[in-house]
């Protein structure tokens, strides 16, 4: 009838074709071979940069550094083989294993040297250390350091500063590609989302038993569970709590260790509500941690007792008294420090409310689940707690310009293996750091001075005297109140054996794991 | 427009429809333009220090040190004033390039064609298979409106579109991945993956397109000219395809460009769920790493994308009902 | 004669039956639920989580113990009014801003349709997100992002239909007769235009509701203050598989007020057909 100026059949057509050409089209890798390791873990790999992405190298088997933590948290050999302590303390000498980078480089002092010098301005804790020199003496590495400091070993386990072979590095001095000395070696990497890694076949030490893992990133963790279910993947870090029963039932071995982070809800001590350690104990006292334990994060061995779980057998007291819930004595102490309820049930002194907004974020889901469950709690004592979800950095930010009142995160206890870094950092520094969730507007000099002895001693039993001294204050103030503990869980594919869970998180061991056929 | 052009292109239809399609061009980089530009605004005006979100996208938030946030506002020029950032951005732009993503430090171009092509291969496919679930249900549904089959369908659109696409992606994933095992439940490398995805996609734009189809059958078998046809002595079906399926096509043909807004909230829940590399997970994850060349780059290209959709339907729109060339024509 | 005898007016209101009666028991629900049911939409039992349906709660408890029932009923007055709300705006200014273009042609259609794409082009969900970073969380914010991403759609909708009704040679005639622009637009054009976006509005109501599902599952989520229906199925999610009755409470009572809406919609807005032969 009408005639059209396009011809739509053609049209359709070459759509259809179109599409079909773009779904068919080649995969970026070729589908999981059979002796294929498959992880699925939750963080993406954003950028080459140890600084930055290091923590991944490190667990997936790639990069090493010179000495290594053992899942029980004892520091063993890495890349030296042994070391010596001159008696001043300040000359710490390493002898080098008989290592080879992935691209065939021997490791010797040089290369070590080379790498430190790259590595050690930009690393995130080592720098902390105070290293002043490093020297190549034969095959042994010289660390020279500005002043005695105890905790070195623990800060070297830092993966911001494993070492690189000289290759790996570009003409600015940032790293171009992961040239390491680990098990695995990256054979392609699709970042942020997956690594393909091949087996080292130079490794200095024990041979990877499987050929080849694929590592990959899924942020989502509903997706996880389901990839754990469909025992689409051999081993699945980070499994929801609420996946555990799923992913059981589907076959899949389920690992729950308990690791060293705690959920914590931090106050502005500068606030006058939270301004008296009497008050920040009622608050604590509030809290319900055994319920939120149990019924948010599926584990009732979770309710934080206090700041520093026992995987940390070191920092961990069972002489302090457990934080638990007490409603009476909270009210009692309140009562008695000045704060009167008022005719809605919310306590106020001198015009100021027992009142204030908690800051938390949804990048871990059970925040602002704990969240919701605690405004119920405190209001009990009388205290109105407002919510605000947002971004995590937010809080931080209100730190800085004293807006926060209260916020709920999750701090990592061992970003060294000695949680002395992450106290220092929290609790005995003058300004806040952007990644630390730490004390706002609180300042201990006994506390300063305990954190100065522990870092500057080497002998150990005085060191656990500080530590005591240092736990022991930080329960009695609490400037932050811990909340729950924390668990990984992990969901193991049954054809998988020689799996080993490390509490500290620095390494998978995917290195032990065998596949059956 | 001018006197001018309209020389220098051949006269009649075809003409008329190139300079639409010229026009459309002019109009769709503009639009990309100003989308990005929208973007950079937006950005600009969230609160909060865009250099600390940049370095905690790059290590995560427990590893943000004061140098790192440090080293990205000096290396990353964010510490320049606004209008220098967005003029420094529009003249790479004139050079073509679009500068590099401040979380990954990869070319923007490159992020962009990685998971565009990935988005464009699911959308596409999405968009067909809702196409052959709609079309052929909706005329059905349309012959016999109030039918059997009609209030079925209605039932199920009404369910599929009051349901959030990622319950509708796990009750997928439950039957074809966790239950029948058919399927994997998430990942991107192989053309299975792509299944589970599209068809989450698909079903979600089938709700809305399947009685969008069927209105129009009804709509234009109502029609006076529907009615001539049949005084005239043609059967319903002869009638309707001699006159009623260019008239119902032309709110179809408008309505699945339009879909094409759902589509791209539709992959960033789909592709978050499936865990697939596309452009709205990008998006997102730009948006709140404060990647402003990221963003802007994503925001021209999904504007592009937005005018080719609607250019196509506005072309098929004319092809249906040539009388419409001449209000533009003109 | 026929014709009207077998379709005697009673029967003629009956496609508005089943739609009235469905909404009308959902509004029933929701300003009488919360005087029958007992519990507060708030109150927690950390002991008692992910209760399966029970004398005392009736559609059983959410993962902090806190009544479904209470949850869904307190709920459903912010959750309708929210779709009602950014439905009713898209219409209006959509529809509105449409039938303009397509009738100014020129200018206001260039300005007006560029706009649209503008918006549309965005994503909905970025723009919600967008909007809550400066305003803050609440569902103020998020309420402008849904409505500002909703209205372009209806427009370009109703000009699209509106450009095809103009054309007819009878809407034509009475252009050339004078007869004033709304009187035109409001009697030959308006009437098929809103025929056609009523099933996009009607199913757009659950689309509203979507959105802040959608956004919590993104973990974009807002904490809001007093239950919601597509928060309440976004919270459960994580538990789908040991509360799905929990999960269905809130599904289902999205897809009933959208099923009212949708065949309300159809009731009202169907077109004189001719009778079928059989």
């Amino acid at each position: 009838m009408m005639s059209t100026p396009l011809d739509r059949r053609a049209l359709l057509s070459g759509a259809l074709a179109g599409a079909a050409a773009l779904a068919a089209r080649p995969t970026l890798a070729q589908a999981a071979g059979p002796a294929e390791l498959r992880i699925a873990q939750p963080w993406e790999v954003k950028t080459l940069q140890l600084g930055e992405s290091g923590f991944t190298f490190t667990r997936a088997g790639i990069t090493e550094t010179l000495v290594a933590s053992l899942p029980d948290g004892r520091i063993a050999p890495g890349l030296a083989q042994s070391w010596s302590v001159s008696d001043d303390g300040l000359q710490w000498r390493f002898r080098l294993r008989d290592a080879v980078f992935h691209d065939g480089t021997r490791l010797d002092a040089a290369t070590a040297k080379a790498s430190f010098d790259r590595l050690l301005p930009q690393s995130l804790y080592l720098k902390r250390a105070g290293i002043a020199a490093v020297h190549a003496d034969g095959q042994d590495l010289v660390l020279k350091l500005e002043k005695p400091f105890g905790p070195l070993l623990s800060y070297l386990v830092d993966n911001s500063a494993a070492l690189l072979a000289p290759g790996a590095f570009d003409g600015e001095g940032r790293v171009r590609a992961i040239i390491g000395t680990g098990p695995f070696k990256i054979g392609a990497a699709e970042l942020p989302r997956s690594l393909a890694l091949v087996r080292h076949e130079a490794y200095w030490g024990e041979k990877a038993r499987v050929a080849a893992v694929r590592y990959d990133a899924v942020g989502n963790g509903d997706t996880r569970t389901n990839i754990a279910v469909a025992k689409d993947a051999d081993i699945v870090f980070n499994l929801a709590a609420q996946g555990v029963g799923r992913a059981g039932s589907a076959g899949m071995t389920i690992e729950r260790v308990i690791i060293p982070r705690t959920h914590i809800l931090m106050l502005n001590c500068a606030k006058p509500q939270f301004a008296e350690a009497p008050v920040r104990r009622a608050l604590s006292m509030a809290l319900d941690r055994e319920g939120i334990a149990a019924g948010i994060m599926r584990n009732k061995a979770l309710a934080a007792t206090q700041y520093l779980p026992p995987t940390l057998a070191e920092w961990h007291f069972a002489d302090l008294a457990p934080l638990r819930q007490d409603v009476t004595a909270a009210n009692a102490l309140l009562d008695a420090a000045g704060w009167p309820r008022g005719a809605d049930g919310i306590r106020a002194k001198g015009g100021v409310r027992f009142a204030g907004t908690v800051r938390t974020f949804a990048n871990r889901p059970e925040l602002p689940v704990i969240a919701t469950a605690m405004q119920a709690q405190l209001r009990a004592i009388g205290f109105d707690l407002a919510i605000s979800v947002g971004e995590a950095q937010a809080i931080f930010e209100a730190q800085k310009d004293g807006s926060l009142e209260l916020g709920l995160s999750s701090r990592n206890l061992v970003i060294v293996p000695d949680p002395i870094g992450t106290i220092a950092l929290d609790y005995a520094a003058d300004s806040i750091a952007p990644g630390s969730t730490g004390t706002t507007g609180w300042r201990h000099d006994g506390l300063r001075q305990e954190v100065a002895r522990y870092l500057a001693e080497a002998d150990d039993r005085r060191r656990a005297t500080a530590r005591r001294a240092i736990a022991g204050i930080i329960h009695e103030e609490l400037p932050i109140i811990p909340v729950t503990w924390y668990d990984q869980i992990v969901a193991v594919h049954p054809r998988v054996s020689g799996f080993v869970t490390d509490p500290l998180e620095q390494r998978y061991f995917l290195d032990r794991v065998t596949i059956a056929s | 427009m001018s006197a001018a052009r309209s020389s220098f292109w051949p006269g009649g239809a075809a003409g008329t429809v190139l300079r639409i399609v010229a026009s459309r061009l002019v109009q769709a980089v503009l639009t990309a333009l100003v989308l990005a530009s929208l973007c950079f605004a937006f950005v600009q005006a969230l609160p909060g220090d865009a250099a600390l979100r940049i370095a905690a996208a790059r290590s995560g938030d427990d590893r943000v040190t004061a140098e790192s946030v440090a080293r990205v506002r000096e290396q990353e020029g964010l510490d320049r004033p606004v209008l220098a950032q967005y003029a420094s951005w529009i003249g790479r732009l004139a050079q073509g390039d679009l500068g590099h993503s401040l979380v990954s430090r990869q070319p923007v171009w490159q992020e962009l064609a990685e998971h565009g092509r990935f988005t464009l291969g699911l959308g596409a496919l999405g968009w067909l298979l809702s196409y052959a679930i709609a079309l052929p249900l909706g005329i059905a549904c349309g012959f016999r409106p109030g039918g059997w089959l009609d209030r079925g369908t209605n039932a199920l659109a009404v369910a599929l579109a009051s349901m959030p696409s990622f319950l509708v992606g796990i009750g997928l994933i439950s039957l074809f991945a966790l239950t029948l095992r058919w399927l994997p439940p998430a990942g991107f490398r192989t053309g299975a993956h792509m299944v589970l995805p599209a068809l989450t996609l698909a079903l979600g734009l089938a709700a809305f397109s399947v009685r969008i189809i069927r209105n129009a059958v009804v709509e234009v078998r109502g029609a006076f000219y529907m009615t001539f046809a049949r005084i005239r002595g043609r059967s319903a079906g002869s009638a309707f395809l001699h006159h009623g399926v260019r008239n119902a096509a032309i709110p179809v043909a408008t309505f699945a460009a339009l879909q094409f807004a759902y589509v791209v909230d539709g992959f960033v829940v789909v592709e978050t769920l499936f865990n697939y590399p596309g452009l709205g997970d990008l998006l997102v994850k730009s948006l709140l790493a404060r990647d402003v060349p990221m963003i802007m780059g994503a925001g021209m290209v999904v504007g592009l994308m937005y005018a080719a959709v609607n250019l196509l339907a506005d072309l098929a729109c004319i092809g249906l009902d040539p009388r419409r060339l001449a209000g533009r024509g003109a | 004669m026929t014709l009207a005898l077998t379709h005697p007016p009673a029967r003629i209101r009956r496609p508005l039956v089943a739609p009235l009666l469905l909404l009308g028991g959902l509004a029933a629900l929701v300003v009488i639920g919360p005087l029958v049911i007992p519990h507060d939409p708030a109150a927690q039992d950390l002991v008692r989580t992910l209760e399966g349906p029970s004398a005392q709660h009736w559609l059983g408890t959410d993962h902090l113990g806190r009544d479904i029932a209470a949850r869904l009923v307190h709920g459903g007055v912010r959750s309708l009014g929210i779709a009602v709300s950014c439905v009713g705006f898209a219409t209006g200014v959509g529809v509105a801003l449409g039938l303009v273009a397509a009738y100014a042609g020129r200018v206001a259609d260039i300005a007006i349709m560029r706009l649209a794409d503008l918006m549309l082009a965005f994503p909905g969900l970025l723009l919600a997100l967008l909007i809550s970073g400066f305003l803050g969380g609440g569902v103020l914010p998020m309420l402008i992002g849904i409505k500002l991403a909703l209205w372009p759609q209806f427009a370009r909708m109703a000009r699209a239909i509106a450009i095809g009704e103009l054309a007819q040679p009878h809407v034509e005639a009475a252009r050339l007769a004078g007869f004033p622009a709304l009187t035109i637009l409001r009697r030959h054009v308006l009437p098929p235009v809103l025929r056609q976006t009523v099933t996009l509005a009607t199913l757009g109501l659950g689309a509203a509701i979507m959105s802040i599902s959608s956004l919590g599952f993104l973990g974009l989520g807002l904490q809001p203050p007093t239950p919601e229906w597509g928060a309440m199925i976004s919270e459960l999610l994580p538990y789908l598989a040991e509360a799905p009755v929990q999960m269905a409470a809130p599904c289902l009572a999205i897809f009933l007020a959208v099923l009212g809406a949708t065949l309300l919609g159809q009731a009202l807005a169907e077109p004189p057909a001719l009778p079928e032969e059989m």
